[in-house]
């Protein structure tokens, strides 16, 4: 009876609150409460309030010093990121079936490596006796070799290969989402392609370029090994102060205050650009449309494109630009695929070396690597542990965020951006805040070395990965298209499953795809949580290579890269043959 | 309870007789050592990559055969990760391995069991002479953090103290160095204090302020501050570096294999890491009967053929090849030359903060130019 007394209004906000809860509810209990008992022993010492540690960090400049450069280094990560995924995404937006398919392949690449070996790739192509000096040197044009590792511009370019991903692939969903017409359209409106871009282009693909933003941003703010790595002797930065304390001194108290400094001054700046952030319904233009009907409906605007003509000089220096602006697009792009795939590339005659360490190119070429791979069960193990906790997470993950992403995105709420933010703020605590308080919580419940606290763990990483791409892929489909199922009769669940979903899943692939390598390549998670039967590939790695780096990882890396290329040809062949299959024998 | 008594006895005794490191406490050891049989299980660290392979090889298959005890090996963890194990009351392993430098704030922070030393053969015990034999830990390995150096760049012959390695006019090119954030664990003070004539035997205290004005010097000839073993020997083996403070072993099987790098023996840091029994352990006597079996001389000398770690029982010497001996860096023609490290200074304070922290902050406030 209550029920059909209800308003729809009240109905509707019942729904809203069952889809977020959820996603909410995981957070909650497997995030906030961990985090929130760590933090409050930051103001709470034996058992009185007590922020001298506060006080105390405040007034150390050298802290100052390193969360300035933090931001600094993540705000630049984060310009440059834009600026090179942009034209990719746009490239890899237009093209079509496999070639699409492998293209994205390679954007993923960074990840499904783990971090030594791809940093190590990048020391062999950028060292002093490295490949890009040795080349410049043989054709001439420099007399001795450039320093292009181990400062700054190593520090950068390492960075901004590891986060690139995080900004193409919501880009280039929201481009794959772009009705091409519309450029048409605006040409034909007497708009250059420059202008065209500018005013259509830019605005439609709005929703890719700050999910992008945020993700690199926020995690660049929690990032240090890279960095670490490839930079020079003062490339420090806030997380690894924060892990050293963790991790070296037991200074958890030191750590945690430090960290709460910075997911404060996070949760500040996402509260400030919140209009930047979330999605707001009230400019016709943040909606993006699909299907060619929206011509007509954009056509005012288009012409106005055209017509906003800032003088015959600039105009025609817009034309200008135009002309070059494809060639510029494809350097771009195929620079970018490059430095993403590059250093993995150099990395896999590793494999083939018969020396036991590492020195490029190899002194001699055996499978001895190979097989001691092979003939080591761990290694096995721990492939197959990683395979199933982080597919069982991709899942988990996926699951909790498309009714939450949905509610959000079309729902009339209070608290949408808040709710949000929430869901992404695990991205912003460098992982071993997390990861301890997590401990903490599991040693307490027996989790602490199973399956289930790694799906937990894993599940908490990718969580927000896959909100801020649904997100995004949620927001530009056109719900008059549900709305038409809603009036023909359908059932919302119906309308969902047959309208939504399908068009949705590029989103969800993209999404599943992103949680499972963020999920794969964590360490640090790993370190705390595992067990003698829980460990998984990554750690087993890390270990391997904590001491002495052997060419065992370059095997490592080269049969995941091989594994997930041979998955990506059958994910591509498979069901063409399987359709010519059925059409054989229908016939 | 009788049994304790008497077990704890004489585990005092013959802990300040080892303590103090006096070969002849022979009498003081129980006569007979226990047998090490038992039943169950026993969680113990797996050190990974070679080392792990080699504690295998020598501690932990044998010890199942021998004992009858299932070994469990269980990898890598954080120290905060095992620190929260054991207050948790659930310790993430039985048995672990910890540096040296980690001993002190273990103990303080009460984590550790103490070991029952009646488990051991009595010559064993007295084989630990280099380092001694603690009520917490036991150690399992001794390396040393030594100068390495290109002999491409220096054909010559290269730097033979700190002193020289600090010297970019007599040995010019790039250098590395472990960063000042693990404190103790890479040896860049002391390096620092010696280098600027320090004499070995006045080394602690250390002088933190003559340190930072030691590596303000050499700060502009380094390449980068080294964050794992594996790095430094990478820089040098591909030549980023023409010297570079790094860990005896790595360097030492890399110029078996041909690649051209010496070091300096000399002013090297003697390092050692310990075994201990977390506290909360299940299995707390097959963790001592474990400790006692990889203090045994023989299993030692095994576990030299695999790593170049030096064996802390001396009497393991003596089962080693001597091509094998000539690698460690506590072989008998070496001794004066390398500075055993102080932990127990790194386990006190400094301006009542304790030495490690106290390091990384001063660490962190000169490279960011503000100490």
């Amino acid at each position: 009876m209550g029920i059909l007394t209800a308003s729809p209004v009240k109905r509707h906000n019942a729904v809203t609150i069952l889809a977020l809860a959820p996603a909410l509810c995981f957070l909650i209990i497997f995030f906030v409460y961990p985090i929130a008992k760590v933090l409050a022993d930051t103001v709470f010492v034996d058992g009185q309030w007590d922020v001298s540690g506060y006080v105390q960090t405040f007034r150390n400049s050298a802290f100052l010093t390193i969360f300035g450069r933090t931001i600094v280094l993540s705000l630049a990560v984060t310009a440059i990121c834009l600026a090179l995924a942009y034209p990719l995404a746009h490239t890899l937006a237009q093209l079509k079936g496999p070639v699409a398919a492998i293209f994205l392949l390679m954007v993923a690449i960074p990840y499904i490596t783990s971090v030594l070996v791809r940093t190590y790739g990048w020391i062999i192509i950028l060292a002093p006796n490295g490949l890009i000096n040795k080349a410049l040197l043989s054709a001439g044009l420099i007399d001795k070799p450039m320093q292009l590792v181990f400062n700054m511009l190593g520090a950068y370019i390492g960075t901004v290969q590891v986060q690139l991903p995080l900004m193409v692939f919501p880009i280039y969903a929201s481009m794959k989402r772009f009705d091409h017409t519309l450029l048409d359209a605006a040409s034909n409106l007497g708009s250059n392609r420059l202008s065209a871009i500018w005013n259509v282009y830019l605005p439609l693909t709005r929703v890719g370029i700050i999910s992008g933003c945020s993700l690199v941003f926020l995690s660049t703010l929690g990032f240090y090994t890279t960095p670490a790595l490839l930079g020079g002797t003062s490339n420090y930065l806030l997380a690894q102060a924060i892990t050293v304390r963790l991790s070296n001194l037991a200074d958890f108290a030191g750590a945690s205050t430090q960290a709460a400094i910075l997911f404060a001054v996070t949760v500040v700046l996402m509260i400030v650009f919140r209009k930047w952030l979330t999605f707001h319904n009230e400019h016709q233009f943040d909606r993006l449309p699909a299907g060619r009907r929206n011509v007509a409906r954009y056509k005012a605007r288009l012409r106005d494109a055209g017509n906003r003509r800032l003088g015959p000089a600039l105009d025609h220096l817009g034309a200008t630009l135009s002309h070059l602006l494809r060639p510029l697009r494809w350097t771009v792009s195929i620079f970018v695929l490059a430095c993403l795939v590059l250093p993995l590339l150099v990395v896999i005659p590793l494999a083939f070396s018969g020396s036991s360490y590492i020195s490029f190119p190899p002194p001699s070429l055996s499978l001895r690597w190979f097989k001691t791979f092979f003939e080591n069960s761990q290694w096995l193990e721990a492939a197959r542990f990683s395979l199933v906790t982080c597919g069982a997470a991709v899942v988990v993950s996926i699951a909790l965020s498309i009714p939450a992403a949905m509610a959000m995105v079309r729902r009339k709420m209070i608290g949408r951006e808040t709710s949000y933010l929430f869901l992404i703020a695990p991205i912003v605590l460098p992982q071993v805040v997390t990861a301890l308080a997590l401990y903490l919580l599991f040693a307490q419940s027996g989790l602490v070395g199973t399956k289930a606290g790694f799906i937990v763990a894993y599940t908490i990483i990718g969580l927000p990965y896959a909100v801020i791409v649904l997100v995004a892929g949620i927001h530009q489909l056109d719900d008059s298209l549900e709305m038409a199922a809603a009036n023909l009769g359908a059932t919302p669940l119906a309308a969902f499953q047959t309208i939504t979903l399908p068009l949705l899943l590029p989103s969800i692939a993209s999404a599943a795809f992103f949680t499972f390598v963020m999920c794969f390549d964590d360490v640090v998670f790993g370190l705390y949580l595992g067990g003698p039967d829980a460990v998984p590939l990554s750690v087993r790695m890390w270990d391997d290579i904590k001491n002495e780096i052997s060419p065992q990882v370059a095997v490592v890396a080269t049969l995941v890269f091989g594994m997930m290329a041979l998955a990506y040809v059958g994910y591509l062949t498979i069901p063409a043959l399987l359709r010519k299959t059925i059409h054989r024998s229908k016939r | 309870m009788k049994n304790t008594l008497s077990r704890r006895s004489i585990l005092k005794h013959s802990l300040s007789l080892a303590a103090i490191g006096v070969a002849g406490l022979k009498l003081s050891a129980p006569a007979i050592a226990k047998s090490l049989t038992g039943t169950g299980e026993l969680v113990v660290y797996d050190g990974g990559g070679t080392w792990g392979a080699a504690q295998k090889i020598a501690f932990f298959d044998p010890f199942e055969k021998e004992t009858g005890i299932r070994l469990i090996r269980s990898p890598r963890s954080e120290m905060a990760a095992i620190r929260a194990s054991v207050k948790a009351g659930i310790p993430r392993y039985d048995i672990t391995v910890i540096a040296g430098a980690d001993v002190p704030s273990f103990v303080a922070d009460d984590l550790l069991l103490p070991i029952d030393y009646s488990f051991f053969e009595k010559e064993d015990l007295a084989g630990f002479d280099t380092v001694s034999t603690q009520k917490f830990a036991c150690p399992h390995i001794i390396y040393a953090l030594i100068g390495a150096y290109s002999t491409d760049a220096f054909p010559k012959g290269g730097p033979n103290n700190w002193s020289d390695f600090w010297d970019t006019k007599k040995f010019p090119g790039l250098r590395t160095l472990g960063t000042g954030v693990q404190q103790a664990g890479v040896g860049t003070f002391e390096a620092a204090l010696l280098a600027d004539g320090v004499d070995p035997s006045k080394l602690y205290p250390l002088d933190w302020n003559r340190a930072f004005k030691s590596l303000d010097r050499i700060k502009p000839d380094i390449l980068k501050w080294w964050e794992s073993g594996a790095e430094t020997g990478q820089l040098l083996v591909d030549k980023q570096v023409v010297a570079g403070s790094a860990w005896n072993g790595r360097i030492s099987s890399a110029i078996d294999e041909g690649v051209k790098l010496s070091f300096m023996w000399n002013q090297g840091l003697l390092q050692t890491d310990y075994w201990v029994a977390l506290k909360g352990s299940k299995n707390q006597e097959n963790a001592m009967k474990f400790l006692a079996f990889a203090g045994r001389a023989d299993r030692q000398a095994e576990f030299v053929k695999h790593i170049l770690y030096s064996p802390p029982n001396s009497r393991a010497f003596s089962m080693i090849a001597p091509e094998l001996v000539a690698k460690l860096p506590t072989q008998p023609s070496l001794k004066g030359q390398l500075i055993p490290q102080d932990y127990v200074y790194w386990g006190q304070s400094t301006d009542g903060v304790p030495n490690v922290r106290y390091a990384v902050a001063q660490w962190e406030a000169w490279i960011s130019g503000t100490r």
